[in-house]
């Protein structure tokens, strides 16, 4: 092909080959920028020892299999879920995926005929162990619901409420909690005057940052949320999805969405469900523009789910 | 959802192969004037390009109109973006083929017969578009793979006018080289819609399997 002297045919190949590159390299390089300080209630806490900084999984399940009663909700799952990145459960309704993001704190607890097999591990720490403190695997495992659900208390006590319970703390320490947790979720300047006013008095999309906040209190290492905005607004939608990106370079994020585009905006890794199998899972890039499996294709395209 | 997108996709569908019918009807006619040395078919296809510029920017806003409402994802997603690029391939295409038809009204009075080569090479280029639009109407990712072993013909061919042409040169002065030069840029144009129709066959191979083979060499 002898083409040197002519301008190239279409414009268009250039740039969006080169707008893929990057693209591509979100997923391979590490997010979290060093130069972000990193807030530290963790510090504040003086909690546990040492986290395992070089392991890249965060929680790692193998042959993972979930039951209510006989119903087997989750079949054989195997997934490694990346420490510091937005994994993405989707799937259709009755998936298995809020199921699976509830044994990962244990909510299942609370359901006499749930039970699992197989393993589900954070940092090497058996989650299903039913000799685990469950209030401790909770304080590591913060969760954010559907709809926003703070305490009918003050926005001040919404916070406290969760480090109180782990240890005590001096008033000093509490107020730094608060203070630092809000201005995580980027809430402190819109209600640092009002501490003491009742938490339901808040926007729909401030009780949710401020439900955030209160899972960041305790110090977590890993965050679930269960379709954290599906309650809310656009732009209350939009903050969240902000936060969660900023929130990753400190946590692990769990998160189960039926919004594909906020899956593909947010997420890192994300791992589809289909009728309790993980069906696929990797790079978000990859399952949304090059799926592999045609129940995938299938699903993220809408024609079905 | 699922109904809109499946609507709107099949119309796109159906826009990119109605300019896809119009390139090639187009490239058709600009071929057979050039073969017979019919100028006044040459002059048509020359004054016949506003239709074709016009789907192009149509389509160009149908394809921004469904990404912004429908965001498509996977494989309806890789349709939409190589629709905008087959619709800017479809309307270089006909302007290549409004090219050939200068060329042809230019060298309507030479008597210098074309070398066996560009007639080859013609039809190479008229069949490479043709199973082009085909692959992308049939989502046929063999087809389309057919497509680019062709472009090796053409390419070839397009050299060996280059030798002919560098032959007549050299025996020739002045005006007596113009139609030389006419049918080089004939035959140069010729092959740059080989090109494009390659590049439509390598978006089918895209949209289908959503592997980029631009740049790596046919098997």
């Amino acid at each position: 092909m002898n083409g040197n002297d002519l301008p190239p045919v279409n414009p268009l190949h250039t740039p969006s080959e080169e707008a893929q590159r990057p693209a591509a390299e979100v997923h391979t390089e590490p997010a979290g920028d060093p130069s972000t300080p990193r807030v530290a209630v963790r510090s504040i806490l003086k909690t546990r020892g040492e986290r395992t900084s070089e392991e890249a999984t965060a929680i790692s399940v193998r042959g993972f299999s979930a039951w209510y009663g006989d119903f087997q909700a989750l079949h054989n799952i195997h997934l490694d879920i990346p420490r510091h990145r937005v994994t993405a459960l989707i799937g259709p309704s009755g998936c298995g995926k809020s199921t699976f993001l509830r044994w990962i704190n244990r909510m299942n607890d609370l359901v006499d005929s749930a039970r699992a097999e197989g393993t589900l591990k954070l940092q090497g720490v058996d989650l299903l162990d039913r000799k685990l403190d469950v209030v401790e695997i909770r304080q590591r495992i913060g969760m954010v619901f559907q709809k926003p659900n703070p305490f009918p208390k003050s926005i001040y006590e919404n916070i406290v409420f969760g480090p109180k319970l782990h240890r005590k703390l001096s008033r000093a320490d509490l107020d730094q909690i608060v203070e630092v947790t809000l201005q995580q979720v980027g809430l402190w300047d819109e209600v640092k005057n009002r501490l003491r006013a009742s938490a339901l008095s808040l926007s729909g999309g401030q009780q949710q940052r401020l439900c955030i906040a209160r899972a960041l209190a305790v110090g977590p290492e890993v965050l679930l949320m269960d379709e954290p905005t599906s309650a809310l607004d656009p732009k209350s939608t939009n903050r969240i999805e902000d936060l969660v990106r900023e929130l990753e370079k400190l946590y692990t994020i769990v998160i189960v969405t039926h919004n594909m585009q906020q899956a593909a905006r947010i997420s890192d890794i994300a791992a589809f469900f289909h009728e309790g199998e993980l069906v696929e899972h990797g790079p978000t890039g990859s399952l949304f523009t090059k799926p592999k499996k045609k129940e995938t294709e299938a699903y993220v395209t809408g024609r079905f789910g | 959802m699922s109904h809109d997108l499946d609507h709107d996709i099949t119309g796109l569908r159906r826009l990119i192969l109605t300019m896809g019918a119009s390139a090639e009807q187009r490239v058709r006619q600009a071929f057979d004037a050039m073969l017979n040395r019919n100028s006044a078919q040459a002059k048509k296809v020359r004054a016949s390009d506003d239709e074709i510029d016009d789907m192009e920017v149509d389509i160009e806003a149908e394809c921004l109109r469904v990404l912004a409402v429908q965001h498509p994802m996977a494989i309806d997603l890789r349709f939409v973006v190589a629709a905008v690029r087959v619709n800017s391939g479809l309307e270089r295409i006909a302007d290549l083929a409004r090219g050939v038809s200068k060329r042809t009204i230019d060298m309507a009075d030479d008597d210098v017969a074309y070398p066996s080569q560009l007639m080859l090479m013609t039809n190479h280029a008229q069949s490479m578009l043709g199973k082009a639009l085909k692959s992308l109407a049939d989502n046929n990712s063999e087809l389309a793979e057919d497509v680019r072993r062709d472009d090796e013909f053409v390419d070839e061919h397009l050299k060996e006018v280059f030798r002919w042409a560098e032959d007549e040169l050299a025996r020739r002065e002045g005006e007596a080289a113009r139609p030389i030069i006419d049918i080089l840029f004939a035959a140069r144009a010729i092959e740059r819609i080989a090109d494009i129709s390659t590049n439509i066959a390598e978006d089918v191979i895209f949209i289908v399997g959503g592997d980029v083979v631009r740049h790596t060499p046919v098997e």
